[in-house]
């Protein structure tokens, strides 16, 4: 590779690059994130280079290995360029088939084709699809354009023309007026006005300053950040150079968590290859800026997700928050002025210094500009990643976008991770909007929406919440230590059917006392789930605490596995199948479940072909 | 550990204390866990009291302080995994092997891990066991796995058939 | 030069060199701001939370740890308010039911206003504030204790039997430790764990006496630095 000495010669690179990727007669998009990889899309890409050259089309068909495209549910996808033709659900033995008819004659095969589930009739253009359509993908429409292992793919769609824009003579303070104008806020889930960030770390004395890039992401259910850093490394690199230009620092660090190996090893490579190339390192396009990335890996702690205790973690401590007084603009990774963003934050700014800030700003609504990725989990038709405009409503993304729950109905809507709260099916309007979503007791958080339909139980659902926080818990103050620990009791109680009344007003009180009195953000947000499930849900609390029971079907120690007679045709497959043999019954007559042996394990029901068993 | 693998893996981390999650990271992968004699030798070349990295090793849960199973397990219990019905998974699984998670069977076949998110939501509940994934399992099927992987040979062996009809 | 700077405790104005925490600065002036975790001349990491105290700025208050907060001139603290004075409460609720066999644990509750407490008892032998791994010396500074795991497995150990190597038998950790004294009435068994009402805080109208350091009119208590110092310096009314 060579070196890029002046910001000319990256122009010159690029055109180069340009004609070369236009000289295929066909290129070959296949995701390859990491959702896509556990359906065997490595096994497809090698049997589609294997049937090229067998086929005797290697040289003139391009063939890439993208990142996360963001519509897992219809995953491996293979889409085909020029003519935009979207295959899903793609296995390793389609490969000789795509070659022969669609890359050799341009012949669409009917079954690999999207088929709308509205209309009933397929879409054979990826562009027509109604799930991208109605998404804004600034930042995730790259990942199909760009091989994450491949700087020459970044730069060919322009990639590092924003830093090269800025290093041409735009100040350092411009750069942070222009942030500042753009009203960016953090993606990672506090959402503090990253221009301001910025203003407070360049503002700071000091000759040494960090800039570290937040890629922990330990929001159960959210993979935004994982597909961002996975599929376009190098747009987050952009962004801390840039970044790290506005505020003076020549050190960053980028802290990916443990449980993410391939993003780990693709901004390794990104970064060694912006190395090679002169973008990182020491005179950048030959000015004299320079700087230079080195990758963290997280040690599986949840906890490290939050800023204080990334940075100790970072130092090679335990990740144990400390208060924040003095805030970590000024005091922060080895006590020098550090500026912490979430990957997200960072992926946005090259866009918002190529396209301007009053574009950015353009989107959103008045608090909170911009586009969003959100990780759409749980009972959803359409699980995966979008990216749309601050202040969509969470209706348009669940159902429009979504394609709601493909089973039973859509009860509540899970927003903010653990930190965040559950929003019943009538606050739906509300839009993805920092101070609207806070206010309902929720939060945008670092945008993991997770749909749960009528057969879920919201006490459960309080419960796993804390269980997750308990687990997480560095365990340093005590009210998060013990005020959890209590509250996950009195919560676990309710669920066993040995609730209280009182437990309702002592959880209400502890909860508050929890929030008030945390050292951190991990303990000041435990008890939004509790707190959010008591607000919109308080009836099926009182189910649990007044009449022992767990309309859902969910608390293990409230419900029973019952077969129903008139379904059950005596087939005898439960039977077999339970673990415990707790199921009697003669063939061919209606069986029986022994309560006293039943271990509530599901397996009887989920073998039932019949659908007889049935839970109360 | 060997002397040689000690050094590769302190390769030009020697002195710097901050390398410690790093280098007991690569430890872990290497000898699937973190032994005693690991920790003083981590000690002394970083400059590390040995208290410390006792802390910083039991802190974290990507480090095991014992040693793991033949086959390790691993049941996502992320919140779409859960509102699908992983906890159910979890349950099977540890009771069909009699240990709770982290904990070795006797016979040193197996550990149960819990991960909080994998990412691949979509094919949740999701199920790993040394580098091959399971999707959309439910407690039946588990069963069946674990029943397979004790009687198996864990050297190769794993039908391909199996990670995708299920 | 000592540095000093004003700042206003509860309607008083108090003067403390800089780069004193709130909480000493107000003990030093014979304010009396309950806390458990901290040990004179040794960092402060606000673990146990008693100490909160709201610091206006802007018209807005915000909670936090007075022990980690440092004094700026000018700054506005509320030690005892209404919502601080509650707080504090459950805090010390938790705590004590928690561990209550010990007297200092015990005595705070008391202290902060506990008057029943609204959990199960646990019958914990460690609070986790962190005195004796802080002020412990060691050997030439390696401590042989520390705190390991995470969480609600976190707990102080001295690991790899390097106590027998490390420790120089200089017992602070053991005149610290909260634990380490007993209920007045005896060992409370599992079982038989309660809100001891004997503790010496006779503080039953501690809310019509804000501000002031309990020992002034109540005499001393296990957790009043002051004991020794307020019958010398203190003026008899």
């Amino acid at each position: 590779m060579n070196k890029i000495n002046t910001i000319n010669d990256l122009g010159t690179l690029r055109e180069k690059l340009q004609s070369y990727r236009k000289s295929f007669r066909k290129t070959l998009i296949l995701c390859n994130g990491t959702g896509c990889q556990a359906s065997r899309s490595q096994d497809l890409i090698g049997s589609i280079q294997t049937e090229l050259v067998k086929q005797g089309f290697a040289t003139d068909i391009l063939v890439r290995a993208t990142g996360c495209h963001g519509f897992c549910e219809q995953g491996p996808i293979l889409v085909v360029e020029p003519d935009n033709t979207f295959y899903c659900h793609v296995t390793p033995d389609d490969a000789e088939e795509i070659v022969r008819k669609t890359v050799a004659k341009g012949e669409l095969i009917e079954r690999l084709l999207y088929t709308d589930p509205v209309s009933g009739k397929t879409i054979p253009r990826e562009s027509d699809i109604p799930f991208y359509k109605a998404q804004d993908r600034q930042l995730l429409a790259q990942n199909r354009q760009v091989d994450p292992c491949n700087i020459e793919d970044y730069i060919a769609i322009g990639g590092y023309s924003a830093l090269a824009k800025v290093l041409s003579g735009i100040s350092q303070k411009s750069v942070i007026a222009e942030i500042k104008r753009s009203e960016l806020r953090g993606r990672g889930g506090a959402g503090f006005p990253t221009g301001r960030k910025w203003e407070q770390c360049s503002d700071a004395p000091g000759d040494e300053k960090y800039v570290i890039c937040n890629a922990d992401e330990g929001d159960p259910g959210a993979y935004m950040d994982r597909s961002v850093l996975e599929g376009n490394p190098h747009l987050v690199l952009e962004g801390m150079i840039i970044g790290a230009w506005a505020v003076n620092a020549w050190q960053g660090y980028v802290y990916v968590r443990n449980e993410y190996p391939l993003a780990v090893k693709h901004i390794r490579t990104a970064i060694e290859q912006a190395r090679e190339m002169g973008i990182l390192g020491e005179n950048i396009f030959g000015t004299p800026f320079s700087f230079d990335v080195e990758v963290a890996r997280g040690g599986g702690a949840f906890v490290c997700g939050e800023s204080t205790a990334l940075m100790a973690s970072l130092e090679g401590k335990v990740g144990e928050p400390h208060p924040k007084d003095v805030h970590s603009v000024v005091d922060g990774l080895w006590h020098k002025p550090t500026v912490l963003n979430n990957v997200e934050t960072w992926a946005n700014v090259p866009v918002i210094m190529q396209n301007g800030a009053a574009w950015f700003a353009g989107k959103g609504s008045k608090n909170s500009k911009g586009t969003k990725i959100l990780a759409l989990t749980g009972h959803i038709k359409n699980t995966g990643l979008v990216e749309v405009p601050m202040g969509t409503t969470l209706e348009t993304v669940v159902f429009t976008i979504g394609g709601g729950s493909p089973g039973k109905a859509v009860r509540a809507v899970q927003t903010g991770g653990p930190s965040g709260g559950c929003l019943p099916l009538d606050k739906l309007y509300l839009p993805l909007d920092f101070d609207a979503l806070a206010e309902a007791g929720s939060m945008v958080g670092s945008g993991g929406i997770v749909v749960m339909d009528e057969d879920t139980c919201m006490v459960d659902v309080a419960k796993y919440f804390l269980t997750f926080l308990q687990d997480e818990s560095c365990g340093k103050c005590v009210p998060c230590r013990l005020g959890i620990d209590r509250m996950l009791e009195l919560v676990t109680g309710i669920a066993e059917g040995n609730g209280k009344p009182e437990d309702i007003d002592l959880l209400e009180d502890l909860a508050w006392t929890v929030s008030e009195t945390s050292l951190c953000a991990l303990g000041k947000t435990a008890a939004n789930p509790v707190l959010s499930t008591l607000r919109y849900f308080r009836d099926e609390y009182d189910t649990h605490i007044h009449e022992k029971k767990c309309p859902a079907g969910v608390c293990q120690a409230l419900i029973t596995y019952w077969v129903d007679p008139e379904t059950c045709t005596g087939c005898g497959v439960c039977l077999k199948e339970c673990p415990h043999s707790a199921v009697k019954g003669e063939k061919k007559q209606p069986h029986e479940i022994d309560l006293a042996l039943c271990e509530k394990c599901g397996i009887c029901k989920s073998s039932c072909k019949f659908d007889a068993i049935q839970v109360r | 550990m060997s002397e040689s693998k000690l050094a590769a893996i302190l390769k030009g981390r020697k002195s710097q204390p901050h390398q410690l999650i790093e280098v007991l990271q690569d430890v872990q992968s290497r000898e699937g866990y973190i032994s005693p004699s690991s920790m003083r030798d981590v000690s002394e070349a970083l400059g590390v009291p040995l208290t410390e990295v006792y802390s910083v090793a039991s802190f974290y849960k990507a480090f095991s302080l014992n040693p793991r199973g033949k086959n390790i397990l691993t049941v996502c219990t992320g919140t779409a995994c859960h509102v699908r019905g992983a906890k159910m998974v979890l349950n099977q699984a540890t009771g069909q092997l009699g240990v709770a998670p982290s904990e070795m069977t006797q016979d040193g076949l197996f550990t149960i891990e819990q991960v909080n998110c994998l990412g691949a939501c979509a094919l949740g509940p999701v199920v790993t066991e040394n580098g091959s994934s399971y999707h959309h399992m439910n407690a039946r099927k588990v069963r069946k796995l674990i029943h397979k992987l004790s009687t198996a040979s864990t050297e190769g062996n794993l039908n391909e058939q199996d990670q995708h009809h299920q | 030069m000592t540095q000093y700077v004003n700042i206003n405790v509860d309607g008083m104005s108090i003067q403390a060199p800089k780069g004193t925490s709130v909480l000493d600065a107000a003990l030093d002036s014979g304010i009396c701001i309950p806390h458990l975790c901290r040990v004179p001349y040794v960092a402060d990491i606000g673990a146990c939370r008693l100490c909160i105290v709201e610091n206006v700025l802007n018209g807005h208050s915000k909670i936090t740890t007075s022990c980690t907060l440092r004094v700026k001139e000018g700054m506005v603290i509320r030690s005892n308010t209404e919502k601080i004075i509650k707080l504090r409460r459950n805090i010390a609720e938790l705590l004590v039911a928690e561990a209550p066999n010990s007297r200092a644990v015990q005595d705070v509750a008391k202290r902060c206003g506990v008057r029943d407490v609204r959990y199960s008892f646990h019958n914990s032998n460690c609070i986790l504030c962190g005195k004796c791994v802080r002020v412990c010396p060691g050997t030439l500074g390696v401590k042989p204790l520390t705190f390991v795991g995470r969480g609600k497995d976190r707990r102080v150990e001295a690991p790899f039997n390097l106590k027998t190597e490390l420790c120089n038998d200089c017992g602070r950790c053991i005149d610290l430790c909260p634990m380490t004294v007993v209920p007045c009435l005896g060992a409370m068994k599992t079982g038989e764990e309660h809100l001891c009402v004997n503790c010496e805080a006779k503080m039953d109208f501690i809310e019509e006496t804000p501000g002031l350091c309990v020992w002034c009119y109540f005499g001393e208590g296990f957790q009043c630095q002051r004991h020794d110092l307020g019958t010398r310096g203190r003026a008899r009314a």
